[in-house]
Formats: structure tokens, C-alpha cells, sequence
């Protein structure tokens, strides 16, 4: 199937009749078909139809990794400020884990206090009210930080770029740490932490604001191969290609020479 | 008689062409405009509108958590405006407080764009809109709309379709587009009217002065005609954007097609 791409805004009828297996997010159907609420890129292929939008308001969902600075208490544990419309709730039965929490005993602010930095996972979405968080470890999320982090830079995107950020398959990601030393982790409210040295701090951060600012270009990967100097995934693909074809030729005058010889 | 008539129609149609306004414009012609989008860094959205004299900054913070908690709505989202004339604004100085009519202007854009937000996304939430009027000439309130339309979708608030005002009035007899600060004042009507384009929808009409049917008639239809050039440069503003980030659109001569 052709590829579309195609910038509307909010209020642009995208199709008049709504025909597709799959529809994305930011779309509403009235009488005017299917229509785009943002800003953004709508692309269609295989049956479906999707928005990726220029810019969204994070909605969190269940099993989300997050990180979130600690902005007050509660009788029972921390609010926490996830960047999204509403605040999540971090209780604190979650930090103490060999005994009962005991408000009388246990002073919030030893624990965790406004100001410090904390990974949590969402533990449940509700229409109202704040989201719940926890910290508890599923054998899938290794590589995530939970709990109170230290010593790590903070960069910020909006949540719209990090599937570009991370890559198809996180090739992108992965080419980034090829090159960067240190250790990086993505949070999906957009929050990417980092620690390591200062030097290669100021290389990731330039990189993904590259990244942030062309969100919608193709062929980024190969761009921050550039910068970093690295052969992109593509162009060592292509060589190998390349390589093969050669080795062909070689067969191909190898039997040319032992047939002339013949 | 009737050859009578068909003259002073004519001389009436010549009369009507040769209208000249205070400011050197055309009965039907707007004064230069320029939307621009996301012109602040710190605000989640923002825009901002150039109609001749006028000079209007929008900004958008949320969606956020409500308070005081007494007011919030369990269904959907509140609106917040707040329309603002700085200081500066006029050629006396204004006083910051809030007047009369800026609290009434901030209740009818609040109203108009409240149509166009989807506010049932956000129960218990609020979004704030800020329109600072730096400078004004006139009609400040239709470009106010339609910076705040730029402004909500450069934040990313879902919207059913963008909110586009414009202003029509009668002068000496002659009915005209966008009204400037002196007609406005001199003036015998002025009628702006805020629309979602897409919509076929009216969310702002408000009427100063005295208009006979006829006259409002062909006033609605001026204002509409202003609204739609003024919609496709908030389409250009909007798309500008992305533009910048060097989208490239495929497949769209084909559609047209």
C-alpha cells in the first residue's frame, strides 16, 4: 500500500468515510467523518489510520515506568508530579518492605522529602483522582531504576518524540549507547536520565534535541550516526550487502578464469 | 419610474465602490495580518496575532488540577480565560485591573472556545487560556479568539476545530470588514462574530449600534468572508510549525485529485 503522510490540525476531516480496521488515538467521528483534534502528521497504511501529534498531554497506563519528583505528603505516603495532568500517589508501605508502615513511628520525610527524584511504576489509571503508583519489581523491568534516584542528569522531550528517540526496535537507542558512555535510562513521561561524564552528558543532550527537533524527518538515524561517528545500522547493512555482491563477483570471475583456463 | 430607479441603483453601486475608509482601505477589505505559533518557551502553548494595529499574545498552561476543589466538574474540564489589556495598550494609559468589560470579554471567549475544546477528556481538570492584548486598534476581541484557537492547538489540547473570529460594522451608511479602532468609535454598528470553520458553527455573535435585517445580513456575510482568509493563515501558522521540523507531505496531490 501506498505510504500518506499528510499535516492537518485540529478540526481537518481526514476521510469522509470512516472505513478503516484500525483507527489511532486523537481522532473524533461526527457527521463530518473522521476528523483530526491536533496538531500533527497522519499517516495511513495496512487498514489503519494514526495522528502522530506535534504535541500531547502524557496520559499514563497501567505498567507505565515513570519518574517523578516528590512535590508533598499525604497521611500515608508521597504525591509525586509525573508530568501529567494530575499527580500520582506513591504510599508508603511501598518504601518499607520488612514491616507495617506505622505513622507514629515513621517520619515520611527520612524516606523520601520534597525535592528528591523517585522512579515508580503505575500501578493503576483511574478517570478520577490520582494515579497510584508503586515499587514493585517485575522480572521484565531490570534495566529501570526504581525507588529514590542520585547523581543522574535529567533532560526532558515532550512524550511525542521518544518513540523516535528510542527507534523501530530501538535501534536508535541503541546506537546512542554504542557511543556514549554511561548509563541512560528512558522514562515514558519523557523524562531520560543519565549518568556519566559531563563531556558525554552535553553530547546526549545535543543529540536529542536534534532527535526533538526532527521528530518527523526521515532518515534521523543516519544523521546521528554523523554526529557521532559511527556507521549508522543502514550503511553497515549496505556494506555488508555491498560485501556480499562483491564476494559474488569474485566467485562469478573465479569460474569466468577456470572456464577460459578450460 | 422604474429607469428612475435603475439609475440611482447605479449611482448607489458607484457610490459604494468608491467608499473610501478613514485608514485608505476597501469596504471589504481586512487590515494586514500575521498569526505566528509557539512564540513562548516557558507556556505549554502560545501564539500570537498582528492585525494592523493590533498586537495580541496567547498562552495556554494545562491540562492541570483545579482549584479551588469546590468548582471542579466530575464530567469535564474547566475553561479559564482571561483577557487582558496591558498599560500600554491604548494611547492612555490603561489600569491594570481588570475592567468591567475585559471580565465580560473573557466570559464570551471563554464561551466561544469552550464549544471547541473536548473537554470531556479531562474530568476534574482545568486549562488555563491567557490573552494579553499588548497593543490594540480595534476587534480586539475576534483576534483575541483566534490567537487563543493557535495557542490551545500549539499546546496540544484536543480540539474539535479551530475558533476564528472577525468583525464586520456599518460607517457612514456602508457596511464594512474589520472594524479599526476609529470606525469602531465613530461608527454607527459593529458585529463580531467568532465561527468554527469546520463546524459551520457560531460561537461568538455580539451586536453594538443598530443594523436593519438587510444590513445584518450582508454584515454576517462580510465578517464570514474575513474569518475564512483569517482561518487559512491560522492553518499556515499551524502548519509552519511542522513545516519547520521538515515534515514532508506525501500523497496529498493525489487525494485532491
Amino acid at each position: 500500500m501506498k505510504s500518506n503522510k499528510r499535516i492537518v490540525v485540529p478540526g481537518t476531516t481526514v476521510d469522509k468515510n470512516v472505513r478503516y480496521n484500525r483507527i489511532g488515538e486523537y481522532f473524533v467521528r461526527d457527521y463530518r467523518g473522521l476528523v483530526a483534534t491536533l496538531l500533527g502528521v497522519v499517516q495511513q497504511g495496512r487498514g489503519g489510520i494514526d495522528l502522530i501529534p506535534y504535541k500531547d498531554v502524557y496520559r499514563p497506563s497501567r505498567g507505565d515506568y515513570v519518574i517523578g519528583v516528590v512535590v508533598g505528603y499525604a497521611p500515608n505516603g508521597w504525591i509525586l508530579d509525573i508530568g501529567s495532568y494530575t499527580k500520582a500517589f506513591l504510599p508508603a508501605s511501598e518504601m518499607i518492605s520488612n514491616r507495617r508502615f506505622d505513622p507514629r513511628r515513621d517520619e515520611l520525610s527520612k524516606y523520601l522529602a520534597v525535592g528528591d527524584v523517585v522512579g515508580v511504576k503505575i500501578s493503576d489509571v483511574r478517570r478520577l483522582g490520582y494515579f497510584g503508583a508503586t515499587l514493585r519489581q517485575s522480572p521484565e523491568d531490570k534495566d529501570k531504576r526504581l525507588g529514590k534516584i542520585r547523581g543522574y542528569y535529567i533532560i526532558k522531550v515532550t512524550t511525542t518524540k521518544l518513540p523516535r528517540i528510542i527507534g523501530k526496535k530501538g535501534s536508535m537507542i541503541r546506537l546512542i549507547k554504542q557511543k556514549i558512555k554511561g548509563d541512560i535510562v528512558i522514562a515514558q513521561n519523557g523524562v531520560i536520565l543519565f549518568k556519566g561524564p559531563y563531556e558525554e552528558y552535553l553530547l546526549l543532550k545535543k543529540i536529542i534535541n536534534l532527535i526533538a527537533a526532527k521528530t518527523f524527518a526521515s532518515g534521523l538515524t543516519d544523521t546521528v550516526a554523523g554526529i557521532l561517528g559511527v556507521p549508522s545500522p543502514r550503511e553497515a547493512v549496505a556494506k555488508e550487502a555491498s560485501k556480499e555482491v562483491k564476494e559474488e563477483k569474485m566467485e562469478n570471475e573465479d569460474k569466468e578464469v577456470n572456464s577460459n583456463e578450460q | 419610474m422604474s429607469s428612475k430607479k435603475g439609475k440611482k441603483k447605479s449611482s448607489d453601486e458607484e457610490k459604494k465602490e468608491e467608499f473610501i475608509r478613514i485608514d485608505g482601505r476597501k469596504p471589504d477589505e481586512m487590515r494586514p495580518y500575521k498569526i505566528r505559533a509557539h512564540i513562548l518557551r516557558n507556556a505549554d502553548g502560545s501564539a500570537e496575532i498582528r492585525l494592523g494595529g493590533n498586537w495580541i499574545i496567547a498562552a495556554v498552561y494545562g491540562p492541570k488540577e483545579h482549584f479551588p476543589k469546590f468548582e471542579i466538574s466530575q464530567d469535564k474540564a474547566i475553561l479559564n480565560c482571561r483577557y487582558h489589556m496591558t498599560p500600554y495598550s491604548t494611547t492612555e494609559r490603561k489600569s491594570p485591573k481588570p475592567s468591567r468589560r475585559e471580565i465580560e470579554l473573557s466570559k464570551v471567549i471563554k464561551n466561544a472556545l469552550e464549544q471547541a475544546v473536548v473537554l470531556e477528556e479531562f474530568p476534574e481538570m482545568s486549562i488555563d487560556v491567557y490573552m494579553e492584548v499588548a497593543q490594540a486598534e480595534g476587534s480586539t476581541r475576534v483576534a483575541s479568539v483566534t490567537a487563543a484557537a493557535v495557542a490551545l492547538a500549539d499546546a496540544g489540547i484536543p480540539m474539535r476545530d479551530l475558533v476564528v473570529g472577525c468583525s464586520a460594522g456599518k460607517v457612514n451608511g456602508h457596511i464594512i470588514l474589520d472594524v479599526g479602532e476609529e470606525e469602531d468609535k465613530e461608527g454607527e454598528a459593529d458585529l463580531p462574530i467568532a465561527i468554527m470553520p469546520n463546524l459551520r458553527k457560531v460561537v461568538l455573535l455580539q451586536m453594538d449600534g443598530k443594523l436593519t435585517h438587510e444590513e445584518f445580513k450582508e454584515a454576517f456575510d462580510l465578517a464570514l468572508k474575513g474569518a475564512m482568509e483569517l482561518y487559512e493563515e491560522q492553518v499556515r501558522a499551524l502548519t509552519s510549525i511542522l513545516k519547520d521540523m521538515e515534515v514532508i507531505e506525501e500523497g496529498v496531490k493525489d487525494e485532491k485529485e
